[in-house]
């Protein structure tokens, strides 16, 4: 009977939903609108109707009992779909789209019908302002006209639901998303907290009502709060900043805290959000590794020291003479124990380094001095297995390093120990150092079997031993790894080239101190 | 020939340790399994030097050093820590007392007399 749908009438339907309009209560601006158009037009009956899939709901009237119609019998569903601006019916009885329509024929017996589709904006009409009469009628030229302001107005009150509607929306994905945060959020203006989100609260032990409108120093431990406000100034100046601090709980208990600040504009001022994440856990799970570690380390030590030791007296013949298969075999106990040692030094320093936990104490070193160090270290074993270690005269060896040179000559040592291990007997092995620009790079020159391209990368891993045919494995495979961590905390690097001729280049590269 | 008193809980170390400073080394060796019989053979053998180990139930080495420190027979013997907690900060804690030196776990048998010479300058 309603004679067919509008054009574009899914997205017609998106738009009216999306108003959240549909279902809700009396409003007095609609309602002054309706009685307005009533007035205006002498009608007894005036209505803003909504259509949706299957009735126009009224969303103010004048003049109707019922809240809504069925669609099919709508005037107003008409009005929605025609082409002309508006819709006029000056008798339904005698219009052939209308005449047996149960509205007409029924009540509220209606004659005259104009209405005027309700458009937001988008170019769908939602629904439409009409006035009814009983009796046929006329409006006249300036009815009409303050019909269509109306209407006008009616579409802006219905498209200000709409962004309304849209805004909460909004802000309930925006809530969403920061409560389904772990870490505290909280935005900060003109110095005081205007948002939180769930976890600011659990991890404060405040509700939201306490957070809101407070100066956020207040939230930190005396003793940060100094330090905290010049942190905070900091973004304000230099942009995104993150820092450890702490933060005082309801009950008086203190959390240790990582925020990540950052300023931003908000409603044409600078606001700070900032990112609170509690450490505790990762804090207690890093002092239990630790406690772990150290635990492991000393049962494993002192067995050690039991089996190394008996093992190289033993071997020294001062507490008894070995036949010539015993001795081998205490050599190879020897050697494998002195492996196991050197592994939990390894995993120790790994630990450490992994955890940036190690601190470095730097100094002014001599390259010459730091060398000389890392010789000495390895110095035995060379001279057990009869290799040579040289070192590289030049005028580089005299440059100056600031770093802690423990870890330096352990690196050293460690690539050293490397070379020893891929060298024959009877070999040399050379050491020195370059000055480029602002680095110094100390190379050691080896003639083993050098390392092929594929696992040139990935002796640097974890455990790893380049593949070295019939050589047996030796050491915990975690030197180089830990090599290298040590000398990117430096702000170095270590790495390694093939030699020409054969052989590998194994090199750290430190920041001069000259340069 | 002069003494060294080891002071250790485990009966395998102070084997091999005695081993090492008696059979290699060429000093004499007496020996405690705890801090009240180490207090008791420091009194009793007036050793030269004193090594203790650091973790060891009940009274610990730190503990030890300091009562050995107290007592008129060994408060001018050096003492050196033997310890298998070689973390840089656990060292640095022993190293900040008046102990003569820190002997990290494991330790090489065939040096130990030396590095006892060294630290402390007393020789067998």
């Amino acid at each position: 009977m309603n004679g067919g749908l509008p054009r574009n009438e899914s997205e017609r339907l998106a738009a009216l939903l999306a108003c959240r309009i549909l279902d809700t209560e009396e409003e007095e601006d609609f309602e002054a609108l309706t009685k307005l158009a009533a007035q205006i037009c002498q009608t007894p009956i005036a209505a803003v109707s909504l259509v949706d899939q299957d009735r126009q709901w009224f969303k103010a009237r004048v003049g109707l009992e019922a809240r809504e119609t069925p669609r099919d019998v709508a005037f107003c569903a008409h009005t929605i779909r025609q082409r002309d601006e508006f819709l006029v019916v000056s008798d339904a009885s005698k219009d052939e789209r209308f005449a047996d329509n149960p509205l007409v024929t029924g009540d509220p017996r209606i004659r005259f019908y104009a209405g005027f589709p309700l458009d937001p904006g988008n170019g769908l009409a939602l629904g439409a302002l009409c006035v009814i009469d009983r009796e046929p009628r006329e409006l006249s030229d300036g009815q009409l006209d303050a019909l269509r302001v109306l209407a006008k107005h009616a579409s802006h009150l219905i498209d200000a639901r709409r962004r309304e509607a849209e805004l909460i929306e909004s802000q309930q994905r925006f809530q969403a998303l920061a409560d389904a945060s772990d870490e505290g959020v909280a935005i900060v203006k003109g110095g005081v907290v205007i948002e939180v989100n769930h976890a600011l609260c659990r991890l404060t032990g405040r509700p939201r009502a306490a957070l809101l409108g407070v100066d956020p120093s207040v939230l930190v431990t005396p003793r940060e709060r100094a330090r905290v406000t010049e942190r905070l100034r900091e973004v304000a100046e230099d942009g995104p900043l993150t820092y450890e601090s702490e933060v005082v709980r309801a009950d008086g208990t203190v959390v240790p805290v990582r925020v990540t600040a950052k300023t931003v504009a908000h409603g044409g001022a600078r606001a700070r959000v900032s990112v609170i994440r509690d450490l505790s856990k990762e804090l207690h799970a890093e002092r239990t590794q630790r406690e772990f570690i150290s635990v492991v380390s000393h049962e494993l030590r002192t067995p050690l020291t039991s089996i190394h030791g008996s093992l190289r007296l033993l071997a020294s013949g001062k507490l008894t003479e070995l036949t010539g298969k015993a001795q081998q075999l205490v050599r190879i106990a020897s050697a494998n124990a002195e492996r196991l040692i050197q592994l939990t030094n390894d995993l120790l320093d790994m630990d450490k380094a992994d955890s940036d936990r190690l601190a470095l104490t730097l100094k002014p070193h001599r390259v010459r001095q730091l060398i000389a160090w890392a010789h000495e270290s390895v110095q035995g074993v060379a001279l057990s297995r009869e290799i040579a270690i040289r070192v590289l005269d030049g005028p580089s060896l005299d440059s100056t390093v600031v770093v802690d040179g423990d870890r330096v000559r352990q690196i050293i040592t460690n690539l050293l120990g490397n070379a020893l291990k891929f060298s024959s007997p009877g070999g040399t092995i050379e050491v020195g150092a370059e000055v480029d620009g602002g680095t110094v790079r100390i190379e050691v020159l080896d003639r083993g079997p050098g390392v092929p391209e594929s696992e040139r990368q990935r002796i640097f891993e974890r455990f790893r031993q380049a593949r070295t045919g019939s050589l047996p494995r030796e050491g915990s495979g975690l030197g180089l790894t830990v090599s290298r961590t040590l000398a990117r905390r430096h702000g170095g690097d270590v790495g390694m080239r093939p030699r020409e001729g054969g052989g590998s280049i194994f090199w750290l590269e430190l920041l001069s101190a000259n340069g | 020939m002069a003494v060294v008193l080891i002071i250790d809980d485990e009966e395998d170390i102070r084997t091999i340790a005695t081993l090492a400073l008696e059979d290699v080394g060429g000093f004499e060796v007496v020996t405690a399994a705890n801090c009240a019989e180490g207090l008791q053979a420091a009194a009793k053998h007036r050793p030269d030097v004193i090594l203790l180990d650091v973790m060891m139930p009940d009274v610990n080495g730190l503990v030890t050093f300091d009562r050995l420190q107290n007592l008129p027979e060994t408060r001018e013997t050096p003492i050196i820590f033997m310890t298998a907690r070689v973390q840089r900060d656990e060292v640095a804690e022993l190293q900040a007392t008046d102990a003569k030196g820190v002997i990290a776990k494991p330790f090489d048998p065939m040096t130990l007399a030396d590095e006892v010479t060294e630290l402390t300058g007393v020789r067998p």
